[in-house]
C-alpha cells in the first residue's frame, strides 16, 4: 500500500524535475499546480495547428528523434496492455492466470524498486520518453534514467542463445516509412522482477514483441504493437498508441530513481486495486494529490 | 587467491554452458555463433592499424561521434582515476579537498555500488566501453552500467541556477571540428553519494567540467577534459583519453543494477578498497583491469555480485558451500 505513495511520489517528483528541464531559451509556462501541472509536463496535448511535414534523417527515413508525450484516449485506461480488449481484460491462459496471481501477491512493482521497466511495459507508460535516431542505431530513453539501444538494418539476426533481459534482445528494420522493432529473449514474471504493464499483468520468456513505429507528421509518433506470448495469453495482443512532440527545447532530465529501492521492505506486492475502468490507483483522469496520501486513500 | 581464479573459471563455464558470448554481440548479420573471445577482447580497444577512413559527418558538416567506443589503455596509466595525467598521479587537493577525500574513503559507500547514478566525469574515466548517439540538437552518452546522460546542442545558454545533478547539466557547441561540452550544476561529495572517479576523489557542486571531443577519423575518438573545482582542488585538472570504434554488431548491452542497495548499505565497507601502486583500483584482488563478464558474474546481467569483487571481497559464487 505504501507502494502507492512511493509511486505517486516518484511521479510527482519526476514532474518537478521535468519542470526544470525546459530550455532556457524557451521559458516554461507559468507554474501551475496539481493536475494541471502534471498534465502540462507529462501528458501530451492534442495538436491543433497546421500539419507540419515529417522531418527526415541522414538515412532518408522519417526521423523519430524527439521528446514524446502520450496522448490520453477518452474512456481508455493508462498503463494497461488490455486497454483495447473487452472489459480491459487480457486473454489469459490458465498458466497466465496463475502468473497474474503470483505477480499480484509476490512481486513488488519492479519499477518501484527501480528495476528496468522493460518492454513492452514502457510503451504503455503514462510518462514521456525521448528518442535519439541515428542511421544504424536508435535509442529510447525513459523517465527513470533507463534506456534501450537497438541496431537498425536489413538482415540482422538475434543470437538464439542470447540471455534473457528486461528489454530483451531487439533488431529493427525499415518497411517503407515504418520502423519495425522485433524483441525476444525477455525475462519471465514467474521468476523475474518484470511485469507486462503497470497493472502487474505477467509476461513470459516466450514473449515476442513487434513494434511498428511511424511519424506521420512532425507532431505525432504512432505505435502499433503486437505482443505474442503463448505461455500466458491465448492469442496475440494488439496495442495502439499515439504520442505528441513536445515543444523544441524540452527533453528528458536526470532522475535518481535508485535511491528508492532502500524502501523495498515497506512496499507491498502487486499493483493494488485495478478499477472497472482498467486503471490502477488514482487512475488516469482523477486529480493527483499535492502530497502522497496514506494507504486509506487507496481503499485498501 | 584460488577461489577468485575459480570464480573466473566459473563465469567462463557459465558462458560456455549457455553457448553465449557474455558480451554484447547478440545481434549480427551472420548465422554463425559469435566466436569465443576473452573478456579483454570484448571490453578493451586495440590499436587500429588499418588504412585511415574518413570521419563521418552530419548534414551540418560536423563530425558525427555516434558509435560504440572501447578505450585504448595507456601503458602504466590507471583507469578510473582522474589524476592519471597529474604529476605523481596526485590531484592538487585543497585542505577541504583532503578532508572530503578522507570522508569519501572512510564514510561513503561507493555510490555506484548503491546503484546511484554514476556521475560525470567518473563515467568518462571508466575502463568499460560506452556508446554515443548524436543527433543535430541532442547527444546522448550511454555507459556500461546502464547510466546515460544527455547533452543539448541547440545553442542554449547555461542556466544561472542549474539543478544539482549527478550528471551535471551539459551543453555542447562546436569549435571547428571539436565538440565542446560544458557542464555545471553537479551534486557534491559532502552528500555522501557522489564521487569524482572510481578512486573516491571528491567532487563539489561548484565544479565546472569542459570536455573537448574530436573524431579525427572513422576509428578514433579523443577526449581532452579540464576539471575546475575551486572548493576541493587548488588548480584545474586536465585529463586525456582515446577510444577506438567497436566491432560491427557490438553495442552497449543491458545491465541492471538492482536489489543490492539495501544489502550493500548494510554490508559494504566505505571507500574504494585497496588501490594498486599504479593508481588503478582494478577489479578484484588479483588485479584484473577489467571485470568478469557477465558483469553480475553469478546471474547474467544483474550486478548483484559485481561489487563484492570490486571491493576485494568474495562473490557469492566464491563462498564455500554449506
Amino acid at each position: 500500500m505504501l507502494m502507492r505513495s512511493l509511486t505517486l511520489f516518484s511521479f510527482v517528483a519526476s514532474a518537478s524535475l521535468l519542470a526544470t528541464s525546459a530550455s532556457t531559451q524557451t521559458p516554461p509556462p507559468a507554474p501551475a499546480t496539481g493536475e494541471e501541472q502534471i498534465s502540462q509536463l507529462m501528458r501530451g496535448e492534442p495538436y491543433k495547428g497546421p500539419k507540419v511535414e515529417t522531418p527526415h534523417g541522414l538515412d532518408g527515413k522519417p526521423d523519430l528523434t524527439g521528446f514524446w508525450r502520450p496522448l490520453k484516449e477518452p474512456g481508455k485506461p493508462g498503463g494497461n496492455m488490455g486497454k483495447d480488449e473487452p472489459s480491459f481484460i487480457l486473454p489469459f491462459t490458465e498458466e497466465g492466470k496463475r502468473a497474474l496471481i503470483y505477480s499480484q501477491n509476490h512481486t513488488i512493482d519492479p519499477e518501484a524498486l527501480c528495476t528496468l521497466g522493460g518492454i513492452p511495459r514502457h510503451n504503455a507508460s503514462g510518462l514521456p520518453f525521448e528518442v535519439l535516431h541515428t542511421p544504424g542505431r536508435i535509442g529510447f530513453t525513459y523517465n527513470y534514467n533507463t534506456s534501450r539501444l537497438i541496431s537498425v538494418g536489413d538482415g540482422l539476426k538475434v543470437d538464439p542463445h542470447a540471455l534473457p533481459t528486461y528489454f530483451g534482445t531487439a533488431v529493427a528494420h525499415w518497411e517503407g516509412d515504418t520502423l519495425v522493432i522485433e524483441t525476444s529473449h525477455l525475462r519471465d514474471s514467474a521468476h523475474d522482477k518484470i511485469w507486462l504493464d503497470e497493472n502487474g499483468n505477467p509476461t513470459s520468456d516466450q514473449t515476442h514483441v513487434i513494434e511498428r513505429w511511424t511519424r506521420p507528421d512532425y507532431h505525432h509518433l504512432h505505435l502499433e504493437m503486437t505482443i505474442t506470448d503463448a505461455k500466458y495469453y491465448t492469442r496475440p495482443i494488439k496495442f495502439v498508441r499515439t504520442w505528441t512532440r513536445t515543444p523544441k527545447g524540452a527533453g528528458q532530465e536526470e532522475y535518481a530513481c535508485n535511491e528508492l529501492n532502500l524502501d523495498a521492505g515497506h512496499i507491498g506486492p502487486g499493483a493494488g486495486v485495478v478499477g472497472p475502468d482498467g486503471n490502477r490507483g488514482y487512475g488516469y483522469t482523477a486529480p493527483l494529490p499535492d502530497v502522497p496520501p496514506g494507504p486509506e486513500a487507496y481503499g485498501q | 587467491m584460488t577461489r577468485f581464479h575459480a570464480s573466473f573459471a566459473a563465469a567462463a563455464l557459465l558462458a560456455a554452458l549457455t553457448g553465449c558470448s557474455p558480451g554484447n554481440s547478440s545481434v549480427s548479420t551472420s548465422d554463425t555463433p559469435p566466436a569465443r573471445r576473452s573478456v579483454e577482447d570484448i571490453l578493451l580497444g586495440k590499436p587500429y592499424t588499418g588504412p585511415a577512413k574518413a570521419t563521418p559527418r552530419g548534414a551540418d558538416g560536423k563530425p558525427l561521434l555516434t558509435g560504440y567506443w572501447k578505450v585504448l589503455r595507456e601503458s602504466g596509466k590507471p583507469d578510473g582515476n582522474l589524476a592519471k595525467d597529474e604529476p605523481e598521479r596526485t590531484l592538487p587537493y585543497t585542505d577541504k579537498g583532503k578532508a572530503a577525500l578522507e570522508y569519501n574513503r572512510t564514510k561513503t559507500i561507493d555510490p555506484e555500488a548503491r546503484c546511484l547514478i554514476s556521475g560525470i566525469p567518473r563515467l568518462l574515466t571508466s575502463v568499460l566501453p560506452f556508446e554515443i548517439l548524436q543527433t543535430p540538437e541532442r547527444l546522448g552518452t550511454f555507459h556500461y552500467l546502464s547510466w546515460h546522460r544527455w547533452v543539448w546542442l541547440d545553442g542554449r545558454k547555461p542556466s544561472d541556477d542549474p539543478d544539482p545533478h549527478y550528471l551535471g547539466n551539459s551543453i555542447g557547441h562546436w569549435d571547428g571540428d571539436t565538440l565542446v561540452i560544458e557542464s555545471t550544476g553537479f551534486k557534491d561529495s559532502a552528500d555522501g553519494k557522489f564521487w569524482l572517479d572510481d578512486n573516491a576523489n571528491p567532487q563539489s557542486s561548484k565544479a565546472v567540467l569542459v570536455e573537448r571531443w574530436t573524431r579525427p577519423d572513422f576509428n578514433h575518438l579523443n577526449l581532452q577534459l579540464t576539471y575546475t573545482d575551486p572548493v576541493y582542488y587548488a588548480k584545474p585538472v586536465t585529463y586525456s583519453r582515446s577510444w577506438v570504434i567497436g566491432e560491427p554488431g557490438e553495442g552497449r548491452p543491458e545491465f541492471s543494477c538492482e536489489w543490492n542497495t539495501p544489502w550493500i548499505v548494510d554490508h559494504l565497507a566505505p571507500g574504494p578498497g585497496a588501490i594498486g601502486a599504479d593508481g588503478n583500483r582494478g577489479f578484484g584482488p588479483d588485479g584484473q583491469v577489467v571485470p568478469d563478464l557477465p558483469l553480475g558474474s553469478v546471474d547474467s546481467t544483474r550486478g548483484d555480485a559485481y561489487w563484492l569483487y570490486r571491493k576485494n571481497m568474495p562473490k557469492p559464487s566464491d563462498l564455500p558451500t554449506k
